[in-house]
């Protein structure tokens, strides 16, 4: 087991630079999953940590031992690959005891190691059989149960659930998660699927463009993304994101499309004036009433729109309305009315409201920022 | 950076010179007499020995015999069975992508194993074969002969060919089309031959190439009027001195059709690119 | 307007069982149908039968009143955007959307200046006026879902198939798509039938949702049906996210039995009973309490704006949704109750569904 440190990680390949100078610590035993868009550089990371990739600069360490220039066999990390990598014409069962045999362990060592693995995956019936004719999810299992049976000081899976179908992959998440809650070696998960990101990992990583957008808890990264990107990235859907400009010496923004916005002063005071800043919310932190019901107290987000389309969901319904050539999510709990293009107001609490500065990171609230400084 | 630039310059200069020399010796022979070869190695024009276009007068001249004749062959043959080769080939090579067929125990893979199979023997056993079938039906030194032989002996190449082209392209882009209002020979000629064109190309070139080299059986079952290219260079080759100008100079002409065909289809298979946007 | 009707509809591939087998089903003119179902299903062999790629083993598919047996694919009228989307990656976006307009069987009918102005009105519609120059392999997955579809609404046709056209979409972007679908069906009125194994299309999308398994229709009905009153232990599984917790259980003449707790449910014949409960009814406690089980928390995972605790009760593990930030550690014991007017049961054997939760 290890912790891994990456510092000023960057990786070319010809004249495209994948990964544009990362740094982060995994501690030993974390669940860390690397998340972001195709193309991102997150199997270029993967790789370069695995030793499959050389560092173009920047270095590598586990646990405080440079490793950015020990070869790949030696730094005793696990690798279970995208498209399984799984020798077709051998049993399940020489496929997950390749590695040991590998390692030279003797044939009662195998066969313990093997099954207990097995057992935990819950793969046992199948160690006999080849697994040509098997299901994606059994598969993975199996590239997984190879993956583990080596006790890796750390695991690194690379969009292990790509395969899958929706069905099947809810149920991997929580299998892995529970595997690495049994095992408790240090792993790193790449995904392009936020779901998989909030649902496994101890900590998200979010990357674009080759560089890092946030790492924080998934609590962290949904609730106070840091980055505009982060904020249209996760969530299901993701947040709402509307351009917004503070008049010079004015206290309340004013949202595309004609809302209004009067964030609280501890915020107001780090709003940039004149330039167009951005504006988010979750779609289910926010309230629609008919135009005419309204109530909505003043000092709140508010914006007038009209209802684009109504989704139900079974216990939700998704509400998308129209402002302006905007068009904004919005989540609500059970089966209201509403009809398309009736007149509505949406309105939001300013604790439930994100602003972002030109640039598209977050803009903090003056508490807030003391109490993280602190 | 730039030393390594120039060492591999170099390297390649030195290659390039080592590849183009067989095709400037038969240039400048072309245009020497026969002097300038049979009085050792001659290299500069110019310099060396003084050109002539001596070879190219007798050629397009009276002294050529019937040059043209053979030439024209050569096109019409080449041309018109490779063009068959391709037509037929397609359809069948369609076929076997599309539909699953079944005679007795065997099925697609054994159909086209059966046609690949033709290709397995060495030339020499179906041309002795041919031969035999060429006297019985008259049709040794006919025109007509000639590009059903090597029509037949470029159909596996382009079935076998054609086949993977065809498979390769998703049938639901086929599918898509009838629902669009196409009927079935029209899906074949608006979608599926113009995405399979690189294969419909390089099947087209490699049967081109087959029946312009061929000899064997322009040897075999010609004598004298549906004589090739080859046949003729050979002649040139038989008397006791060889007249190397001209053997030259036809060499020359008999790279220029395979050149232009290389050329003009090249751009056909250049769009194998689209394959990759059809998923 | 055109009514789609699907009756007794079998299709065998050779395999051990049918592909779709005995299927029907009606979908009234201008309305939006859903075919729910995992992979292998049988989806695209349905839709390809309806569209007449492969033909029905035995069954009749009638297009307004009329049966569409031995009519050509390209006869039907019915446009289909498939799977892998299938544009001519020949043409251009502007040549793929003309494409259907200038089909044989279409000759005459249009002139150049309306199939211009065709194509221009539909690429507005789906806002990919400025990709229309580009060739397939230059436009990204969701462009080409756009022209995908654009290509089979230009020529209006009676019916519009579609094969899981945003599954392969990130997130934001199918969102995005589904509502536009959703909104262009309605405006345009075309009857339409869409696959997807995704259920929250179907709830969300459909007039008409047929719940499709191993080749058999479960249930046949709107998205309140199926989502309120499953038919079957299928239908239940099938929709909600997350998933409905089906817990064994007993029934007799006091009540029914799960998870070791009577809950005052269903009083009926004794027997076993599958017991089906959604995460979000299922009540979840750190502390004891009245009528609950006790248990001990597996997992808990964020889905952001909510929580999924997953919680080992006697070695059954149950689903429990709560809101977000709640925390719950692996290990830590917790409480779970069933409200009995939150269950749905069916019989154990069948399947069947004996009894629906309440709605509130
Ligand atoms: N061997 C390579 N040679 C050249 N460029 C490469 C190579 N591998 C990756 N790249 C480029 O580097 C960038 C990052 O690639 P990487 O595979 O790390 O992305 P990713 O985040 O894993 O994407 P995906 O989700 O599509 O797998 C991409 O632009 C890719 O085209
Ligand atoms: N042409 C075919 N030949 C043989 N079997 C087929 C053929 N087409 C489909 N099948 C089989 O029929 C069943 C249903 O397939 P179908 O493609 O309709 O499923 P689907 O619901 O569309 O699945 P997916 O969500 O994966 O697209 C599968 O078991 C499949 O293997
Ligand atoms: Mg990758
Ligand atoms: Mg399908």
């Amino acid at each position: 087991m290890a912790g891994v440190n990456l510092r000023d990680v960057t990786k070319k390949y010809g004249r495209t630079e994948a990964v544009k100078g990362v740094s982060f610590d995994i501690a030993d035993g974390e669940l860390l999953v690397i998340l972001g868009p195709s193309g991102c550089g997150k199997t270029s990371t993967l790789r370069m940590i695995a030793g499959l990739e050389t560092v173009s600069s920047g270095s590598i360490s586990f646990d405080g031992r440079p490793v950015t220039t020990v070869p790949p066999a030696r730094r005793n990390v696990a690798m279970a690959f995208e498209n399984y990598g799984l020798y077709e014409h051998w049993t399940v069962f020489d496929n997950i005891a390749y590695p040991l045999r590998l390692r030279g362990l003797d044939d009662g060592g195998v066969r313990r190691k093997v099954t207990a693995v097995a057992e935990q995956l819950q793969i046992t019936d199948v160690l006999r059989t080849r697994p040509a004719g098997l299901s994606g999810g059994m598969r993975q299992r199996i590239g997984l149960a190879r993956a583990l049976v080596r006790d890796p000081s750390v695991f690194l899976l690379d969009e292990p659930m790509s395969h899958v179908d929706a069905d099947l992959r809810n149920d991997l998440r929580a299998e892995i998660k529970r595997i690495h809650l049994e095992v408790g070696s240090t792993m790193i998960i790449v995904t392009h699927d936020q779901l998989d990101a909030l649902t496994m990992a101890d900590r998200i990583l979010v990357m674009d463009d080759g560089r890092i957008e946030q790492l924080d808890t998934p609590a962290a990264v949904y609730d106070t993304p840091a980055t505009t990107f982060v904020a249209g990235f996760i969530g299901e859907p993701p947040m709402n994101l509307l351009s917004a400009r503070r008049a010079d010496g004015g206290d309340v923004l004013t949202l595309d499309g004609g809302g209004r916005f009067a964030p609280p002063p501890s915020l107001l005071d780090a709003v940039p004036t004149g330039a167009d800043v951005t504006v988010g919310f979750r779609p289910h932190r926010v309230r629609l009433e008919p135009t005419a019901a309204r109530t909505t107290p003043a000092g709140d987000l508010g914006l007038d729109a009209t209802v684009y389309m109504v989704e139900p969901l079974g216990d939700r319904t998704l509400v998308t309305v129209r402002c302006g050539d905007t068009r904004m999510k919005v989540d609500l709990p059970g089966t209201p009315e509403f009809t398309v293009d009736q007149p509505v107001r949406l309105t939001a609490d300013r604790a439930d409201v994100h602003v972002f500065d030109p640039t598209g990171r977050r803009i903090d609230r003056a508490d807030t920022r003391r109490a993280a400084a602190a | 950076m730039r030393a390594a630039g120039w060492g591999r310059r170099t390297v390649l200069f030195v290659w390039v010179l080592f590849a183009l020399f067989p095709v400037y010796w038969t240039f400048i022979t072309a245009f020497k007499q026969q002097v300038d070869i049979y009085d050792g190695p001659r290299f500069i024009p110019f310099v060396d020995f003084q050109p002539t276009t001596q070879a190219w007068r007798t050629l397009f001249g009276d002294g050529g015999g019937d040059f043209f004749d053979k030439f024209a062959n050569s096109i019409i043959f080449s041309g018109v069975s490779s063009l068959l080769a391709v037509i037929l080939g397609g359809f069948a090579a369609y076929g076997l992508a599309r539909h699953s067929y079944k005679y007795g125990p065997y099925r697609n893979d054994d159909l086209s194993f059966l046609i690949v199979s033709q290709r397995i023997m060495p030339p020499i056993v179906s041309v002795l074969a041919l031969y035999v079938v060429f006297v019985n039906l008259r049709l040794l030194d006919s025109s007509f002969g000639m590009i059903l032989a090597y029509t037949a002996m470029n159909l596996p190449l382009t079935v076998y060919l054609l086949r993977t082209f065809f498979e390769a392209i998703p049938v639901e882009v086929e599918h898509a089309a009838a629902l669009d209002g196409y009927p079935q020979w029209q899906r074949l000629a608006r979608v599926v031959f113009p995405l399979a064109a690189p294969g419909l190309a390089a099947a087209f070139l490699l049967s081109f190439f087959f029946a312009w080299n061929d000899f064997l059986f322009s040897l075999m079952l010609t004598f004298n009027d549906a004589q090739t290219l080859p046949l003729y260079i050979t002649s040139l080759n038989a008397q006791s001195q060889p007249l190397w100008w001209l053997i030259s100079a036809v060499g020359l002409v008999a790279l220029v059709p395979p050149a232009i065909v290389t050329v003009v289809l090249d751009r056909f298979m250049a769009r194998q690119v689209l394959i990759g946007g059809m998923r | 307007m055109e009514t789609l009707t699907v009756t007794g509809v079998t299709k065998t591939f050779g395999g051990p069982r049918p592909a779709v087998d005995e299927l029907s089903f009606t979908l009234g003119g201008g309305e939006f149908g859903v075919v729910v179902g995992p992979s292998g299903a049988g989806k695209t062999t349905l839709l390809n039968m309806i569209a007449g790629l492969v033909p029905p083993d035995t069954g009749e598919i009638t297009l307004d009143g009329a049966s569409l047996a031995g009519t050509a694919p390209e006869r039907r009228d019915i446009a289909m955007v498939f799977e892998n989307y299938a544009l001519y990656p020949h043409l251009s976006v502007r040549r793929n959307l003309e494409f259907p307009l200038r089909a044989p069987v279409r000759r005459g009918t249009l002139s150049r200046s309306q199939i211009t102005d065709r194509v221009t009105q539909v690429a507005e519609t789906l806002r990919i006026p400025h990709l229309l120059d580009r060739l397939p392999s230059q436009l990204s997955g969701g462009q080409r879902q756009r022209v995908s579809l654009g290509r089979a609404l230009v020529r209006r046709p009676r019916l519009l198939l579609l094969d899981e056209p945003i599954t392969h979409l990130d997130a934001k972007l199918r969102h995005e798509m589904r509502t536009e679908l959703k909104r262009i069906q309605r405006e345009l009125g075309v009857t339409t039938l869409y696959a997807t194994p995704d259920q929250s299309d179907a709830l969300a999308l459909a007039d008409l949702v047929v719940v499709l398994d191993a080749g058999r229709a479960w249930q046949v009905g709107t998205a309140a049906d199926v989502y309120e009153r499953p038919a079957n232990v299928t239908v239940a599984r099938t929709l909600g996210d997350p998933r409905i917790n089906l817990l064994p259980g007993r029934r007799d003449a006091a009540g029914v039995t799960v998870l070791g707790q009577r809950v005052d449910a269903d009083h009926g014949p004794a027997g076993p009973v599958t017991v089906g409960v959604r995460p979000g009814d299922v009540e979840l406690s750190t502390e004891p309490l009245a009528g609950a089980a006790a248990g001990r928390v597996l997992l808990a995972q964020t889905l952001g704006y909510q929580d999924v605790v997953y919680v080992d009760v006697e070695g059954a593990t149950v689903r429990a949704t709560v809101p977000a930030g709640i925390v719950a550690r692996p290990g830590d014991p917790a409480w779970v109750r069933l409200p009995a007017a939150r269950l749905h049961v069916f019989e154990a054997a069948s399947g069947q569904a004996l009894r629906h939760r309440e709605v509130v």
